[in-house]
């Protein structure tokens, strides 16, 4: 595998994960007001599924990984025309603000926050695929 | 060679448009699998590069009508995405795919090499 230098890649991801996560609030925001609505699950499904594949795409696999819990969450609820349950909600959001947190910290410090906890407390709360 | 690149992901599509045309092969990009199958309809590429998880019409979905259009049939289609599983792998295969990359290992020579023998395979078995 040859070797491509993605730091010259690093401000078009941090770029690219502001516009998923502002996306992803706006969709928090529109479940929270219609949590069967299934175009908006699709998209929500959609835009973690992309933060996430560039998170692991550049390295960041911590990242990626709660991306992926959040992802596989919403692709249940996609695939089984099941509304989201709002009881997750706070959990939803918890982990999200966190990935913000770790683009952030990729932003300044150039290096993700480990969430592999909130990876674990989020895989044991969610139910379906994940 | 004209390649008709289908993701809708901004960061991938940047940068695989990138380095293939550094590599000198005209790239077309599609955001979403609709608008890929509208701009086949005015061009015809030497090889599509699809993802899978798309808005409006998936890879799946895109494959399909692909090979169900006898003037599309004979592009072929390079599977592009995140989704490993042998299942969706051998989906897409089934659906007419000439092979599948997974996008995040960013093994772009790889990708380059399958793009050039499929293109390649498909030249010859023309001029025969």
């Amino acid at each position: 595998m040859s070797q491509i230098d993605l730091s010259s890649y690093k401000s078009l991801y941090i770029k690219t994960a502001r516009e998923y996560l502002e996306k992803l609030d706006a969709n928090l925001a529109s479940l929270k007001k219609n949590s069967g609505d299934l175009v908006v699950i699709t998209q929500t499904h959609l835009n973690i599924h992309s933060l996430g594949s560039q998170s692991y795409a550049m390295g960041y696999n911590s990242t990626g990984a709660l991306c992926q819990i959040i992802e596989s969450y919403f692709h249940f609820l996609k695939e089984s025309n099941t509304p989201f349950d709002l009881k997750y909600l706070a959990d939803v959001e918890t982990s999200i603000r966190k990935v913000r947190e770790s683009v952030t910290n990729i932003d300044r410090l150039d290096h993700e926050l480990d969430l592999s906890l909130n990876e674990t407390n989020l895989f044991e709360k969610l139910p379906g695929e994940s | 060679m004209l390649l008709l690149l289908l993701d809708d992901d901004h960061f991938f599509q940047h940068f695989y448009a990138l380095k293939l045309r550094e590599q000198g092969i005209t790239v077309e990009v599609a955001g979403d699998g609709q608008e890929g199958l509208e701009k086949l309809k005015t061009m015809r590429p030497d090889i599509i590069l699809l993802d899978l998880i798309m808005p409006k019409k998936n890879g799946f979905e895109v494959l399909a009508e692909i090979s169900s259009d006898e003037n599309l049939r004979t592009i072929p289609v390079l599977v592009f995405s995140t989704l490993g599983q042998n299942a969706d792998i051998d989906k897409a295969i089934q659906l007419g795919a000439a092979g599948y990359v997974n996008k995040t290992f960013f093994d772009f020579d790889n990708l380059l090499k399958k793009v050039l023998e499929i293109v390649k395979g498909k030249q010859e078995v023309a001029t025969l």
